[in-house]
């Protein structure tokens, strides 16, 4: 197996995990954060996966969904270009790029990955690819227009947008592009990924392009705080559940306090 | 307890309750006075009110 197989594999699995990384968390959120997520919507967005994003710089709309079969489904539409990803649970995947007529699909069944756009489509192995197939897939691929839409609304993304989730999706979409156009893959491809996913979950820092660690601090501590006021309003002054929205309060904000104090001084942590 | 265990002792007592204690003064403070400083402050405060609150005893002359 040859490098570039290597890339197409791994590009495969990545999008099939990443988002279903994304959906189980957005599925299941921790109980005591789904009011603040209501009250506060932009107090963890940064960090935490979402179903749905609009990216500031493009407009670009994108959104994730679940099917009834299991699969999880990414979809973005930005100015003339539709882009849908289908990630299936046994790991098969489906691409498609439209843009202008222009309509290029690549999916995966098991080992057997095909490449097609406008009606051409070329088969091969995901761990045979050869440069025969290579020669193939660029022919089919070469001068499509939504490929070049997608590449080029991927490299004005939102430095937000790209940290997220479904920013990463576009990311290693645009990998598996690039590999099967027969470019080299970037060495740091990785190493990207997982400061990216580092980052998303620890929140930004000082410095970076998200929000700094007080602001992520402040958005958490009056979410907690709504959300207290919501808890003991729910309750009659001599319930003594209105104990445990005190604790519940304290446990959040003392969450937050040492996040922040992390977040502000061991940069490299989260870097 | 040595010099430098009682000082982290301050520091890590001090900062856990100064916690909720910049919390709480982040939501009474209005949205002008919200900056960065704040929970710094409040911290170096709440270190500072441990350290004091657990300085040894001197006997009484």
């Amino acid at each position: 197996m040859n490098r570039r197989s290597v890339v197409v594999v791994l590009c495969l699995v990545g999008c099939s995990w990443r988002p279903a990384a994304a959906l189980a968390a957005v599925a299941d959120p921790p109980g005591p954060q789904r009011s603040a997520a209501a009250s506060a919507p932009q107090g963890r967005l940064a960090a935490r996966p979402t179903p749905e994003l609009i990216d500031e710089a493009t407009g670009a709309a994108m959104h994730l969904t679940r099917l009834r079969s299991g699969a999880l489904q990414v979809d973005l539409e930005a100015e003339n270009l539709e882009v849908r990803t289908t990630l299936h649970p046994n790991g098969d995947v489906d691409l498609t790029l439209r843009a202008e007529g222009d309509s290029c699909v690549v999916w995966r069944r098991g080992e057997h990955v095909r490449v097609g756009r406008n009606g051409r489509s070329v088969g091969f192995g995901a761990r045979s690819l050869g440069d025969g197939e290579l020669d193939q897939i660029q022919d089919v691929l070469s001068g499509s227009s939504a490929i070049r839409r997608f590449r080029a609304m991927k490299s004005t993304l939102s430095p937000a947008t790209r940290r997220s989730v479904l920013g990463v999706s576009v990311a290693v979409i645009d990998l598996l592009i690039g590999v099967l156009k027969g470019e080299p893959p970037p060495p740091h491809v990785d190493a990207a990924a997982q400061s990216t996913s580092a980052r998303a979950s620890a929140d930004s820092w000082e410095g970076g392009d998200g929000p700094s660690c007080f602001e992520s601090w402040k958005q958490e501590v009056v979410g907690a705080w709504k959300d207290y006021e919501e808890c003991i309003n729910s309750f009659s002054w001599y319930n003594p559940m209105r104990e445990v929205c005190a604790f519940e309060w304290v446990l959040r904000v003392e969450s937050a306090w040492f996040k922040f104090l992390g977040c502000s001084c061991i940069p490299m942590k989260v870097e | 307890m040595s010099k430098a265990t009682a000082v982290a002792v301050n520091v890590l007592v001090g900062l856990l309750l100064a916690g909720p204690v910049a919390a709480l003064t982040l939501v009474v403070l209005p949205e002008k006075w919200r900056s960065p400083a704040v929970p710094w402050a409040v911290a170096a405060a709440a270190i500072a009110l441990v350290a004091f609150l657990r300085q040894p005893k001197r006997p009484p002359d």
